[in-house]
């Protein structure tokens, strides 16, 4: 049995499973707290629309309750609970996929959720120059992300979103630091391509 | 001037990019120390990219979870929808076999033959073909001749049908009781005074229905050809009970080509 590492979510982890959980309350309260605003990040940036970020957030929550219980710290508890939101995230984005026929929006590349659901965009209201400019970049941004496969997504997300050390990203998603580096030198060259376009727009025009 | 081996490019950019994960600040990384620290122009163009890719995936918005996540989630916890949906999940969808589009594909084929007929169509052909009763030449003259009667009758026909209350009941108890008399004498009394009512009924009818040459009537029938003839008190007795329409009462001429019948 492996020894408990130093995690600071050690005592919340255990307060959990040493008493019956009863619903979003007690020491689950205190994890959902802590977490909701990360996994809701991480949901976001890989479903790219708010909806789907709502789903796969509930779906993440409601499986570590479910097995909260199980959890034995061979990893650290929050990249557990960043796994648990990607594959959440990623197979619902799988799962809408196989059900949707191909629509205008997903050929036409604005498949950012629906436009006006990233909330910092709303084409209703007229905005300043520079802010204007800057929520454009940041949906071309978006849809750029949503544009990589879902591993290069993932790794791009929690390495530049959510600030992870390769360290936290080869145990979030179970590879080896050498896989990490090469994603992520896969997933910066995707990136480049995708963005090039809107970097020469923004910045160097 | 030093050559550069593509190989060098990879591992310079793989060797930056660590780098950037070490360093606080990205734009301090000059990428000094590693392989051909002085980048080639295609690596200088990349790094200056990544640099801004890397700035500009770094400063993006980070969202504040909505209030409704917290509904949603102890919904599902407190449901166990969740898991349920997680197991319906995981099942396999199933895709046609692809010996559905050779079925479908030889059925239409039959279809499209020439001189096949598909065989719901001839037994339709084959039903016997029904012809209108002569009753329905004159509900169609009604129905012309008064539509708005022949439209309020069916509205009526067609209202819905309510099924008393049972309150009905409770209140004509109470109100035979407050006529004084006890309720079972009354119920009594109402069951002996229908049953005489209709004997009285029967012993009146049945002489009228029995043939006989010569009826014996306990009254005297007398035929008049003109209402003035009979006294004023049979007249009155007749007028009433012809609704007090005797005097304008006219002979009905049935129509020799239906079934007979009159208006209502």
């Amino acid at each position: 049995m492996a020894a408990p590492k130093l995690d600071p979510d050690t005592s919340l982890v255990e307060a959990c499973q040493a008493q019956a959980l009863e619903g979003l309350e007690g020491p689950f309260r205190k994890i959902y707290d802590l977490y909701k605003d990360r996994v809701y990040n991480v949901c976001y940036r890989v479903t790219g629309n708010a909806s789907d970020a709502l789903d796969a957030s509930q779906e993440t929550f409601g499986i570590l309750f479910r097995k909260i219980g199980g959890f034995r710290f061979q990893s650290r508890f929050s990249s557990w609970i960043y796994r648990i939101a990607i594959n959440a995230s990623i197979d619902l984005k799988r799962r809408q996929g196989s059900r949707r026929l191909a629509s205008l929006e997903a050929v036409t590349g604005a498949n950012d959720g629906d436009g006006g659901r990233f909330d910092l965009e709303d084409g209703s209201v007229e905005l300043p120059p520079e802010v204007a400019s800057r929520r454009e970049l940041e949906a071309e941004v978006q849809r750029a992300i949503g544009r990589l496969s879902p591993k290069l997504r993932s790794i791009t997300v929690l390495r530049y979103i959510e600030s992870l050390s390769y360290d936290e990203i080869s145990e979030t998603l179970d590879i080896s630091l050498g896989t990490v580096k090469s994603r992520l030198s896969r997933a910066h060259a995707a990136m480049d391509r995708e963005l090039t376009p809107v970097l020469h727009k923004h910045y160097l025009s | 001037m030093t050559s550069i081996h593509p190989k060098d490019c990879e591992r310079y950019r793989e060797e930056f990019l660590v780098a950037l994960d070490r360093a606080s600040d990205a734009e301090g990384v000059s990428g000094r120390g590693v392989v051909h620290a002085e980048p080639c122009e295609s690596c200088t163009v990349w790094r200056e990219e990544t640099l801004l890719v890397t700035g500009i995936l770094g400063s993006l918005d980070r969202l504040v979870a909505p209030p409704q996540l917290e509904a949603c989630v102890a919904e599902d916890i407190s449901t166990g929808a969740g898991a349920l949906q997680a197991v319906l999940r995981g099942l396999e969808p199933q895709t046609a076999p692809a010996e559905l589009d050779l079925l479908l594909a030889q059925e239409l084929t039959e279809l499209a033959k020439e001189g096949a007929p598909p065989k719901l169509t001839s037994l339709l052909e084959e039903l016997p073909r029904q012809k209108a009763p002569l009753v329905l030449e004159r509900l169609v003259s009604e129905e012309l001749a008064d539509s708005e009667k022949a439209i309020s009758k069916r509205f009526v026909g067609g209202l819905f049908r309510h099924i008393s209350p049972d309150q009905l009941e409770a209140r004509l108890h109470s109100a035979l009781r407050s006529e004084g008399l006890p309720l079972i004498p009354r119920l009594r009394l109402l069951k002996w005074g229908s049953a005489a009512a209709a004997a009285l009924v029967v012993w009146v009818s049945v002489p009228a229905f029995q043939a006989k040459a010569t009826p014996k009537y306990h009254f005297e029938v007398v035929e008049v050809a003109n209402l003035q003839e009979i006294t004023p008190f049979v007249r009155a007795l007749a007028s009433d009970l012809a609704g007090g329409m005797l005097g304008g009462m006219q002979p009905k001429v049935e129509s020799k080509e239906t079934d007979g019948g009159g208006s209502l």
